[in-house]
C-alpha cells in the first residue's frame, strides 16, 4: 500500500475540519496551543508574555464576542461557543494548573524560567476558554430573560474576572517596605528584588505586638523527628491554677509571670516588653513523684527553662503565639503629615495604594525594631470585582434555581432541551 | 462533649438503621436524624464557647461541621424532594466524620492568628462546608447508582441522576461563593486576592472539576453513567483540597492549609 499524496493528506485534514466540529477537533487545538505555548517558552523564556500576548488575545476575544453575534448560525460560532469547546478548554487549563498544584513552584520556576502562571503555557489555553466564554456569552446575552439571567450573570462575570485579572496584572504593583522608626523610607522593593521609589514616605512610630497566654507541652526526644524531639500539647493556657494532665503526670501551676527574667534559677516578675514568660509548676507523676521547678519559652534576649522529666522527656512552655500586631506609623505625601494604623486585616489607603501589615522580626517579637508592610497597586480591581459580584450574583441566583419545586425544574429543563435540539 | 459526639453518631447509626427497616416510612429515620443534627449543633456550639472562637480551624473542627451538616442537609433535600434515598448516606457520613474525631480526637487550643480573625472567616468555612455536604452526598449516591446499575445490569436512566444534581445545583454555587468570599478575604488580608498558593490552586481544580460535570451533563443528559462518573471524580479532587493538599510536595508553600492540631 502506498503513503498516502501530500494532497490527500490535505483533503484528509479538511475532512477533519469540514465534518462535524466536537471534542477532537477542540483537543487538537488545546493540544497543539499547550505545546506552542511550551515551545514559546522554552524559547522566548522568562520575557514579559503578558504584554506580548494580551492585545493579540484581547483582538480575538473581541472578534468571538463580535462574530457570536453577526455570524450567530456559523458552525465554527456554534463549536467555539459549545459544550466541547468548553469542556476541552476547562480540561486543559485545570490539568496545567493540577501541574502548578503538585509540583513547587521553585521547580517549575527552574524549568521554564517563569511562573507557570505567566508563562506562555498556561496563558494560551487560558486564552482559548475566554474566547469561549465570550463567544457564548455574547450569544446569549441578548435577548436578555429571566431563562438567560444566571447563565449571563455567570459566565459575563467569569469572562470579566479573568481579563480584569490578566490586565490588572500587567500593571499590578505588589512591593515591600521595611518601616523603621529612625528614618523615613520611601524605597519599596518589589517580588522580583528590583527597587521602587514611592511617592510617600512611611516612618514606624511604634509596633504593638498582643499575644496570647503561652501553653504547657510534653517534650520527648525523638531522633526520627525532624527537630530531635516530638512535642505534645497540653489543653488550655497557662495562668495561676491552672491544671493540666498528661499520658503519666498531673500539673498544677504554682506562679505565672507574664513578664520574667531568670536571676540565680529563680524567676521574677519584671516590666520589660522583652521579657520571657515564666511558671513555677509542680508535677506529680503517676508512680507518686513530686518534682517542682521553673519553666519558661525564654525570649530574644532570656534563655527558657523546663522541667526534666526523668532522662528522655521534659515539661516546657511553648512561646506564646501572637494575637494580633500592628503599625502606628506616620505618612509624609507632598510635605503632608498624616498618622496611621495599619493592621492585619485592617489595611490603609495612600492615594492608589494600599498598605497592609505583612510581618516583623519574629525572633524580637514586641521588641522588633521593625515592621514589613505590603503595598499593593492596582488598578484593574474594580474591573476584577465587577466580574467577582456577578459571579456571585449568579451563583445566588443557581441556589434559588437549584430549591425551586422540582416539577418546576423539571420544565424548565425540559424547555431548554427543546430549544436547543432546535 | 465527647458524650454528645457520641449521642449523634449513635443517633445517626440508628437513623440509617431505621430507614433501611422502615423503606415506606420517613418519620422514624427523620426523627433520630434530626437528633443527631441537634447534638451535633449543641457540640459544635459548646466547641466555640469554651474556645472562645469559631471552631474552623483545624481539620478535626471542619469534620464535626461536615458530620453535622451532611445529614442537615440530607434532611432539607430529602424533604424537598420528598424522598428517603438521601438518609442512609447522609446518616452513615455523619456517623463516619463523627466516629472519625471520636477515635482520633485533637487537640484543640484557643489560639486564632490574627489573619483568621476576619468577618470573613466563618462565611468562608461555613459556605465551604455546607457545599462538601451537598457535594459529598451527591457523589455518594451517585457511585451508589453506578455500582448498582453495574451490579445489576440494568442501565442507568437520565431520571436516576436527578437527585445528585439537585445536591450539585445547590453545591456548586456554594463552592463559588466560598472560592470567590476566600478571594475577597485575601485582599483585605494579604493584599491579592489570587496568590495561586496550593491550596487556592486546588480550590481552582476542584471548581473545574464541577464545571465540567455540570457542562457534561448538559450536553450529554442522556448518559447518566458519564456524568455520574465524571461527579465521583470531582469528589476525589475535593477530598485533595481539603484533606490531601497537606500531603503534597506543595504544601510547604501553603498560607491557607487547615492545622492539624
Amino acid at each position: 500500500m502506498s503513503a498516502a499524496s501530500p494532497r490527500e493528506k490535505l483533503a484528509e485534514s479538511a475532512g477533519f475540519w469540514a465534518g462535524e466540529l466536537g471534542y477532537r477537533q477542540a483537543t487538537l487545538v488545546l493540544v497543539t496551543s499547550a505545546l506552542l505555548g511550551g515551545f514559546l517558552q522554552a524559547t522566548a523564556g522568562a520575557r514579559a508574555v503578558g504584554v506580548w500576548l494580551m492585545w493579540p488575545a484581547g483582538v480575538a476575544i473581541v472578534a468571538c464576542a463580535l462574530g457570536a453575534r453577526l455570524c450567530a448560525k456559523s458552525r465554527l460560532v456554534a463549536w467555539l461557543g459549545g459544550v466541547e469547546m468548553a469542556v476541552t478548554s476547562i480540561a486543559a487549563v485545570a490539568l496545567i494548573a493540577l501541574v502548578g498544584a503538585v509540583v513547587p513552584q521553585s521547580q517549575i520556576e527552574k524549568r521554564l524560567g517563569a511562573s507557570l502562571w505567566s508563562s506562555w503555557l498556561f496563558l494560551l489555553p487560558m486564552s482559548w476558554l475566554s474566547a469561549c466564554l465570550a463567544t457564548v456569552t455574547s450569544k446569549r446575552i441578548w435577548p436578555l430573560n429571566w431563562r438567560n439571567f444566571c447563565f449571563t450573570l455567570s459566565h459575563l462575570g467569569l469572562l470579566i474576572a479573568i481579563l480584569g485579572g490578566a490586565w490588572s496584572s500587567l500593571g499590578l504593583q505588589r512591593l515591600r517596605i521595611m518601616a523603621v522608626q529612625s528614618q523615613d523610607t520611601s524605597s519599596a522593593e518589589q517580588m522580583d528584588g528590583g527597587r521602587v521609589r514611592l511617592p510617600f514616605s512611611v516612618r514606624l512610630r511604634s509596633f504593638e505586638l498582643k499575644t496570647f497566654p503561652p501553653t504547657l507541652a510534653i517534650a520527648t526526644m525523638d531522633k526520627t523527628a525532624s527537630e530531635g524531639y516530638r512535642l505534645q500539647p497540653l489543653a488550655g493556657f497557662v495562668k495561676a491554677g491552672t491544671q493540666v494532665t498528661s499520658d503519666a503526670e498531673s500539673i498544677k501551676v504554682l506562679k505565672f509571670f507574664p513578664q520574667a527574667a531568670n536571676v540565680g534559677g529563680v524567676w521574677h516578675p519584671v516590666a520589660m516588653k522583652s521579657a520571657a514568660p515564666a511558671a513555677y509548676v509542680e508535677v506529680l507523676s503517676k508512680k507518686g513523684e513530686l518534682n517542682r521547678g521553673w519553666v519558661s519559652c525564654g525570649s530574644s534576649v532570656t534563655p527558657g527553662d523546663l522541667v526534666a522529666l526523668g532522662n528522655t522527656r521534659a515539661l516546657v512552655m511553648t512561646p506564646p503565639r501572637p494575637r494580633s500586631f500592628q503599625s502606628l506609623i506616620t505618612l509624609k505625601e507632598g510635605g503632608r503629615l498624616r498618622e496611621a494604623r495599619v493592621e492585619v486585616n485592617e489595611p490603609i489607603s495612600v492615594g492608589a495604594y494600599r498598605l497592609y501589615q505583612l510581618s516583623y522580626d519574629e525572633q524580637a517579637g514586641a521588641d522588633s525594631a521593625y515592621s514589613i508592610l505590603e503595598i499593593v497597586k492596582d488598578r484593574g480591581l474594580p474591573v476584577v470585582y465587577t466580574g467577582v459580584f456577578l459571579m456571585l450574583g449568579g451563583a445566588l441566583l443557581m441556589i434559588w434555581n437549584g430549591v425551586v419545586p422540582p416539577e418546576k425544574a423539571v420544565a424548565a429543563s425540559a424547555a431548554g432541551v427543546q430549544e436547543r435540539a432546535l | 462533649m465527647s458524650a454528645l459526639g457520641v449521642c449523634a453518631a449513635l443517633a445517626w447509626l440508628a437513623a440509617a438503621v431505621a430507614y433501611a427497616a422502615f423503606p415506606r416510612r420517613r418519620l422514624p429515620g427523620d426523627i433520630l436524624m434530626t437528633l443527631g443534627v441537634l447534638c451535633g449543633a449543641i457540640l459544635i456550639g459548646l466547641l466555640w464557647i469554651e474556645l472562645a472562637r469559631p471552631p474552623l480551624r483545624t481539620l478535626g473542627e471542619t469534620r464535626w461541621w461536615y458530620a453535622v451538616l451532611t445529614p442537615a442537609i440530607g434532611l432539607v433535600v430529602g424533604w424537598r424532594f420528598r424522598t428517603q434515598a438521601l438518609g442512609i448516606p447522609a446518616c452513615l457520613l455523619g456517623a463516619l466524620f463523627a466516629l472519625i474525631n471520636l477515635l482520633h480526637p485533637e487537640y484543640m487550643d484557643k489560639t486564632l492568628m490574627p489573619a483568621l480573625q476576619s468577618p470573613w472567616f466563618v462565611p468562608h468555612v461555613v459556605v465551604y462546608m455546607l457545599s462538601y455536604s451537598a457535594l459529598g452526598l451527591s457523589s455518594g449516591i451517585g457511585l451508589w447508582l453506578l455500582a448498582r446499575s453495574v451490579w445489576s445490569g440494568a442501565p442507568l436512566t437520565a431520571s436516576d441522576t436527578r437527585l445528585p444534581h439537585a445536591l450539585v445545583a445547590v453545591g456548586f454555587p456554594l463552592l463559588t461563593c466560598g472560592l470567590l468570599f476566600g478571594a475577597l478575604w485575601a485582599k483585605q488580608a494579604w493584599g491579592h486576592y489570587w496568590a495561586w498558593d496550593p491550596k487556592e490552586t486546588w480550590a481552582l481544580l476542584t471548581w473545574c472539576a464541577y464545571l465540567i460535570y455540570l457542562h457534561v451533563r448538559i450536553r450529554h443528559a442522556f448518559r447518566p453513567a458519564l456524568h455520574l462518573s465524571v461527579l465521583g471524580f470531582g469528589f476525589v479532587v475535593l477530598l485533595v483540597c481539603w484533606f490531601g493538599v497537606n500531603y503534597l510536595p506543595t504544601s510547604a508553600e501553603s498560607v491557607h492549609t487547615y492545622t492539624r492540631q
